[in-house]
């Protein structure tokens, strides 16, 4: 039999059987589940390696002080080659609630101190010294609200931070008095920032309401905040590395000059990375499952319901061969439109979530992409699944002799 | 042997056929030998469970003799393999079915394709203007494109015919082909193999109807194994 004849009655089978539509559509949503989770894992790794490189957290190490030495070990730890700054934990990091807040933000920004030479890195517009007060830097699209932290960010309200540089804000907070072994509350405290400089927050993944202030200035607030003689030594020193490359040499160093307790400021839990990625082979083995049975059962119903028809086929001179030709080509054209069908409600899909969420990922200066391998993993392992099992019934279902297969009508 | 053959379409020597179920072997024909010749038509009557059916299927190669030969247009075809039968039913044999037979999912005339097809002969030719001939000549020039489910059951029995006439076979079998049928219908279909016939083909038709007997060269009846020409 030619191929072509062969292809075009098979086309013509499969647009007007309607049963086709079912498997077409499970074949179909088997491609999108496919190509989803590659596109998850492909992103998700590619998520993760950008923020090793570009996040300053995780070349920041929290070291525990070492209360046998005057100064904790601060200078010890500030001496090694490859750390850049050290400052203590307390420090790290403050949210205050800041005028910016109306109905549009609530208002939360957070405060953190950093190492000046990355300040000075990323930073246009004037820089922090180390004892600076009342001075502030922003991110470029500012977004003065807590919200950012889940990306729920309207992109009609980003404040053009470069409009800010030269204009002030203030935060106001409570200041707290250990009155014998409690702690109460004492006044409201204001105070006023000016903004002198922006930095780009997607290019170290930083949140849109991520500010820096000088150290000292830190250190002011959170005197007055908390009456902290109470046990500022006990918190770890925040030491930055000045290369992710160089953070498992500075470790060793660490631990050699006798500090035992050394952890990341931000470390990607191995546990939760096995946990995905164990959620994602689980899936793709359930759809690999299904997607066997389902063409399985396919394959078997079309041909035991079409058994008579073969029977007239065998009656008219086919042969076995030519009719699981005709059954395999059948099987073939009909994963093919499925994929085809499957690729395009994925790309659909994608555009739409893109649309809709994935897009905000900007915000941390990630761009989540739609790559082509994983479109061309997902039509190989499907087709190659397709085929086999569409061979294995095939060859099964047409051993039958004429007679079994028309019945007793002949 | 062999000039005997010659005239002889088909020709069965002391062919045994016994159906095996469980234990029980059930005997339908019996050490029959009978030739038919081109160009002639035959009827064969007979009660039902006879054995009719069971002998239109062994001269058509879709069910093996339990003993005796089989000569097809003068060669031995008793022991061929599945795919050599194939080729001779392809090739050699047109089928016409009581219940037409028609694949629901084509057309009339891709219906009448099918056995086009996977026949060399046809290769690269205009395959669908040779199968609307064949339905014109039936009277279904305005039912070409259209799914056996929007004919009527006369209509679907002379595309059947088209389908059965598309190789252009030396032997028609017909198994009952106007059961299901109205008189007016049977007559064009009676006709229309009697046309055939004339054209140097062997017809071989199982029928109820005494109205074959009408077309029929020779009338044979099935009675007790025995078959016996009654005209
Ligand atoms: N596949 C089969 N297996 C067992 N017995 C069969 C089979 N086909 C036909 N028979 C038996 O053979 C006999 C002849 O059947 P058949 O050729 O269909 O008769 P007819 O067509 O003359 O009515 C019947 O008794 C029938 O029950
Ligand atoms: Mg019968």
């Amino acid at each position: 039999m030619s191929l072509k004849a062969c292809i075009i009655i098979s086309l013509k089978k499969i647009i007007r059987n309607k049963k086709n539509f079912y498997n077409c559509i499970s074949i179909c949503l088997c491609t999108v589940i496919f190509i989803a989770v590659l596109l998850f894992k492909n992103n998700f790794n590619r998520f993760i390696n950008q923020s090793l490189n570009t996040n300053i957290g995780f070349r920041t190490l929290s070291i525990q002080p070492k209360s046998a030495e005057a100064d904790l070990g601060h200078a010890k730890i500030g001496s090694l080659e490859h750390i850049e700054y050290v400052y203590n934990s307390l420090y790290d990091r403050l949210t205050v609630l800041s005028n910016f807040q109306n109905d549009t933000y609530d208002g939360y920004i957070n405060f953190n101190i950093t190492s000046p030479n990355f300040l000075n890195k990323i930073t246009e517009g004037q820089v922090l010294e180390e004892d600076d007060e009342g001075v502030a830097i922003c991110p470029k699209e500012f977004y003065p609200d807590s919200h950012v932290r889940n990306l729920q960010i309207s992109d009609k309200n980003i404040i053009d931070g470069d409009s800010l540089i030269g204009q002030t804000f203030t935060i106001d907070y409570y200041a707290y008095k250990l009155e014998g072994t409690i702690i109460n509350k004492e006044k409201l405290i204001e105070r006023e920032y000016k903004i002198i400089g922006v930095y780009d927050s997607t290019k170290v993944m930083n949140a849109n309401n991520d500010c820096y202030i000088a150290p000292s200035d830190m250190q002011n607030i959170l005197a007055s905040k908390l009456p902290l003689e109470v046990n500022k030594d006990t918190y770890p020193f925040m030491a930055i590395v000045d290369d992710v490359k160089n953070v498992d040499t500075t470790i060793r160093e660490l631990k050699a000059l006798g500090f035992a307790d050394i952890d990341y400021k931000i470390q990607i839990d191995p546990q939760r990375e096995d946990f995905i990625k164990q959620i994602l082979i689980f899936i793709t083995l359930l759809t690999i499952l299904g997607l066997i049975l389902i063409n399985i059962l396919y394959v078997r119903k079309k041909i035991e319901q079409d058994s008579y028809n073969i029977g007239i086929l065998r009656v008219l001179g086919y042969k076995k061969s030519h009719i699981q030709k005709f059954y395999f080509i059948d099987c073939l054209v009909n994963l093919l439109i499925s994929i085809l069908m499957g690729i395009i409600l994925a790309i659909l899909l994608f555009y739409l979530s893109y649309f809709f969420y994935l897009r905000k990922f900007n915000y941390l200066g990630f761009d989540v992409k739609m790559d082509l391998m994983s479109f061309v993993y997902a039509l190989l392992i499907i087709l190659i699944i397709g085929i086999l099992t569409s061979i294995g019934v095939i060859t099964l279902k047409i051993k039958k002799q004429i007679m079994t297969l028309i019945g007793e009508k002949i | 042997m062999g000039d005997v053959m010659s005239k002889n379409a088909i020709s069965l020597k002391h062919v045994t056929k016994n159906y095996q179920t469980n234990d029980i072997v059930i005997e339908v024909i019996k050490d029959l030998t009978i030739d038919f010749e081109y160009g002639k038509l035959y009827a064969i009557m007979g009660h039902s469970g006879v054995g009719k059916s069971t002998l239109i299927r062994i001269l058509g190669l879709l069910d093996s003799v339990t003993d005796g030969e089989y000569y097809l247009t003068g060669k031995l075809v008793s022991n061929l393999s599945d795919n050599q039968c194939s080729e001779y039913r392809n090739k050699k044999i047109g089928f016409i079915f009581q219940d037409y037979n028609l694949d629901g999912y084509l057309k009339a005339y891709e219906n009448v394709l099918l056995p086009m097809c996977i026949n060399p002969k046809y290769k690269g030719t205009n395959k669908k203007a040779r199968a609307k001939e064949l339905l014109e000549e039936l009277n279904l020039g305005d039912r070409i494109e259209h799914f056996p489910r929007e004919l009527s059951g006369g209509e679907q029995q002379r595309v059947a015919i088209a389908r059965a006439l598309a190789n252009n076979p030396d032997i028609i079998l017909a198994d009952e082909p106007t059961g299901n049928l109205d008189e007016e219908n049977e007559k064009i279909i009676f006709e229309k193999l009697q046309q055939e016939c004339k054209k140097g083909k062997c017809v071989i038709i199982v029928s109820h109807s005494s109205e074959v007997k009408k077309y029929a060269d020779k009338v044979l009846e099935i009675k007790n194994y025995q078959i016996k020409e009654i005209i």
